[in-house]
C-alpha cells in the first residue's frame, strides 16, 4: 500500500472543508445558544414564565445566537442534504456536556463516557452512510 | 398543554420548519446565491420562524421537565426529518443514516441519564 493512501482520508476531509467548516460552525453557535437559554430560564416552571424569561439579555444573547446558527444553516442545506445533516445535531448535547464538565463542574460516569462514545459512533456511522450532496 | 404535548408540538415544528427550508433551497436550485435573495422565499421565512420557534420552546420545556425523554424526541424527529426527506424530496435513504440516527440518540439517553445535565 502506498504511504499517500494513508492520507486519503485526510485528503478527503480537505476536499470536503467548505460543508465541515459550516456545519461545525452550526452546531458550536447552537450549543452557546442553548446555553444562553438554558441557563436564562433555568428556575421557571411554566412554558410561558420561560419565554418571559427569554427576554433578558442572557436570552437574548442566545436568541443572537440561535439566529447566526440558522444563516449559516441555511447556507449549508443550500447544496447539501437534510437528512445527511440534521440528524448531526444530535451531537450538540455533547458539546453542552463538555460546557458543563469545563465550566460549570459537572461530572460524569463510566456509564455517561460510554455514551458518548456512542454518539461519536452513531455519527461516524451517519457520516460513512451519508450521501451529502 | 402538558410538557408531552408541547415538546410534540415543539418538534413537530423543527421537522417541518427544516423540511420547508430544505424544499425551498431544491426549487431554488442557486447554491451560491446570496442569503438575502433566499430569505425573500417565503418558505425559507417560514421554515425559519418554525425552526427558531420550535427550538426555543423545545429548550424550556426541556429544562422545566424530563430532560432525557425530550432528548429521546428530539432524536426521533432525526428519524422523521430522514424519512421525510427521502419521501417528499429524494434525498437518499441509508441503512447506516438509520442506525447511526438510532445510536445518537440511544448514546445521548445514557450520557444524559449518567451525567449532571
Amino acid at each position: 500500500m502506498a504511504f499517500t493512501d494513508f492520507l486519503a482520508p485526510l485528503l478527503r476531509l480537505r476536499a470536503h472543508s467548505r460543508p465541515i467548516r459550516l456545519f461545525t460552525s452550526t452546531l458550536g453557535l447552537l450549543v452557546a445558544s442553548d446555553s444562553c437559554l438554558r441557563y436564562a430560564v433555568r428556575d421557571t416552571t411554566t412554558l410561558s414564565a420561560g419565554l418571559q424569561q427569554v427576554q433578558t439579555p442572557l436570552g437574548w444573547l442566545g436568541l443572537a445566537l440561535l439566529l447566526a446558527a440558522l444563516l449559516v444553516w441555511l447556507r449549508l442545506l443550500q447544496g447539501h442534504q437534510l437528512s445527511f445533516f440534521y440528524p448531526l445535531w444530535g451531537l450538540a448535547p455533547l458539546g453542552v456536556f463538555l460546557v458543563h464538565i469545563v465550566a460549570l463542574d459537572g461530572w460524569t460516569t463510566l456509564k455517561g463516557l460510554f455514551g458518548a462514545t456512542l454518539m461519536l459512533l452513531g455519527a461516524g456511522l451517519i457520516m460513512r452512510g451519508g450521501h451529502s450532496f | 398543554m402538558n410538557a408531552f404535548w408541547t415538546i410534540t408540538l415543539a418538534i413537530g415544528a423543527m421537522v417541518a420548519g427544516n423540511l420547508s427550508i430544505r424544499a425551498a433551497m431544491i426549487q431554488a436550485n442557486q447554491p451560491h446565491a446570496s442569503l438575502l435573495s433566499l430569505w425573500r422565499r417565503p418558505q425559507v421565512i417560514l421554515g425559519s420562524l418554525l425552526l427558531s420557534g420550535g427550538f426555543i420552546v423545545w429548550i424550556i420545556t426541556a429544562n422545566q421537565s424530563n430532560l432525557e425523554w425530550s432528548y429521546v424526541a428530539l432524536g426521533l424527529s432525526y428519524i422523521i426529518t430522514i424519512v421525510c426527506a427521502w419521501w417528499f424530496m429524494g434525498e437518499t435513504l441509508t441503512l447506516e443514516k438509520m442506525f447511526g440516527a438510532i445510536i445518537l440518540v440511544i448514546g445521548t439517553m445514557i450520557l444524559i441519564r449518567n451525567s449532571g445535565l
